[in-house]
């Protein structure tokens, strides 16, 4: 599993750390069963602070796609089998953004507007 | 076995060298041996010492012995360790060791029948020196044009010919890579399975036995400590930040950690296990590796600035040398540092 943040990036970091997740179960690193890193062992590792850690396994656990157990951690649900369906669909949409120029924003935003 | 590093043609090369050339000197020797028995004397000098002098008897039996079953054996042995050989010329010493070896004692046998036949008396056979020194010569006249046809063996450590993975790092991104990796479950069960029924029966045989307690508790405490070296051996975990590669067993040790700046690069080699490593744990490997071996196949190789390289078999290794690579470039010190000659 590999998890990348950058605090230079307008980006806020839990949302960084939740999307690193996701990206995660979609390549098929992070599989059903598996455990995250404590919050506080992830804190100390990326130098943020844990309660942004805990805020984004917060915001994943709302998702559906970890447990969070006292005493056992985050704990990624079988609803990653599910985010497989996305593994062909993504690349393909972004290779469409690539072709039209368009920036990760705007195609967020489409993707917002036809949600 | 994962990668085999010859083709078959090679292979069969070796079978044929290694393998079979052996036992047919040594067929050769047996079928003049047999056909002599009628003309020999009863018992046999076996033995002779340093002046030439015969100072063992026996029978023709175990002579034969040394053609018969020494030689083939060894042609087994040393056939098979050719073929899985991974080492450069390894493959060409194993195949002209067999062959040579088969020379001697084949003639060493054979000339020490031959100086016997219509003797009366095994006591008057003259000395045998001048024909261990043919043998000698036999040895070195075949084995070395075998070893010579013999072919070298390939590296199996397939470097990606491609440039090395890398990915780009923002100046302050922070990363953390984890993955944990380990033997096939089907291995560790086995081996793990067969530790505990050994123990069983040791332990059951003790207890019908009316053994002392001391014994059990002997038996029970290498049994837990046993275990306990085999997960350490066995499993393992991965994890590799902005301030290097950390590689440790579960138990926490043995434990390798390898600090960003002291990493030349990082790649993704295919590793046999066997071949190459000759087994699976903690091993020694060619060129300086320490390895971390638990399956054959793709593994990550990190070259370090002392000139000692770690290599641990651990899935997704593209991704991991990648960052490896991406962290090492991103600390390299700016170009103008470089320069400064003492």
């Amino acid at each position: 599993m590999l998890i990348r943040v950058d605090p230079g990036s307008p980006v806020p970091l839990f949302e960084q750390l939740a999307a690193a997740v996701r990206g995660e179960v979609l390549r098929g690193a992070l599989t059903p069963g598996e455990r995250l890193p404590s919050a506080r062992d992830l804190a100390a590792t990326l130098e943020i602070n844990v309660h942004t850690v805990l805020h984004a396994y917060q915001l994943l656990r709302d998702e559906g796609l970890v447990d969070l157990r006292r005493g056992r951690g985050a704990v990624v649900t079988d609803r990653a089998h599910e985010y497989a369906d996305f593994a062909g669909a993504l690349p393909a949409l972004v290779a469409v953004a690539k072709r039209l120029n368009l920036s990760p924003a705007a195609l967020a935003a489409l993707i917002r507007e036809a949600y | 076995m994962a990668a085999s590093t010859f083709t078959a043609s090679e292979r069969r090369r070796i079978i044929w060298l290694a393998g079979v050339l052996p036992v047919v000197i040594a067929a050769v020797g047996v079928a003049l041996v047999v056909s002599w028995i009628p003309q020999l004397p009863e018992p046999l000098a076996i033995h002779w010492d340093g002046g030439g002098q015969p100072d063992g008897f026996g029978s023709i039996w175990g002579l034969l012995a040394i053609p018969g079953l020494v030689v083939p054996g060894f042609a087994v042995v040393l056939s098979a360790s050719a073929l899985f050989a991974d080492n450069g010329a390894r493959p060409r010493l194993l195949t002209g060791v067999s062959v040579g070896l088969a020379a001697l004692l084949a003639v060493g046998t054979t000339a020490s029948v031959a100086l016997q036949r219509g003797l009366e008396n095994a006591q008057d056979a003259p000395s045998l020196n001048p024909w261990m020194l043919a043998g000698v010569g036999a040895a070195v006249v075949l084995g070395v044009p075998a070893a010579l046809l013999a072919p070298r063996a390939r590296p199996t450590a397939l470097e990606d010919p491609d440039a090395p993975p890398t990915m780009e790092l923002a100046a302050d991104e922070r990363v953390l890579f984890t993955r944990s990796t380990g033997i096939r479950a089907a291995v560790g069960w086995g081996v793990g399975g067969g530790i505990v029924v050994l123990y069983a029966i040791s332990i059951a045989g003790v207890v019908t036995s009316g053994g002392s307690s001391s014994g059990l508790a002997w038996l029970v405490a290498t049994a837990a400590l046993m275990l306990l070296v085999l997960t350490a051996s066995f499993w393992w975990r991965v994890r590799l930040t902005g301030a290097g590669l950390r590689v440790s067993s579960v138990l926490g040790l043995p434990r390798f950690s390898v600090p960003t700046r002291e990493i030349v690069e990082a790649r993704v080699v295919q590793v046999a296990a066997l071949a190459q490593y000759g087994g699976w744990g903690l091993r020694g490997g060619p060129g300086r590796r320490t390895g971390v071996i638990l399956r054959s196949g793709e593994a990550l190789e990190v070259q370090r600035r002392s000139g000692r390289t770690l290599v641990v078999t651990v899935g997704d290794a593209t991704t991991a040398a990648a960052l490896l690579n991406g962290l090492v470039e991103r600390d390299a010190p700016a170009p103008a540092a470089d320069d400064g000659a003492p």
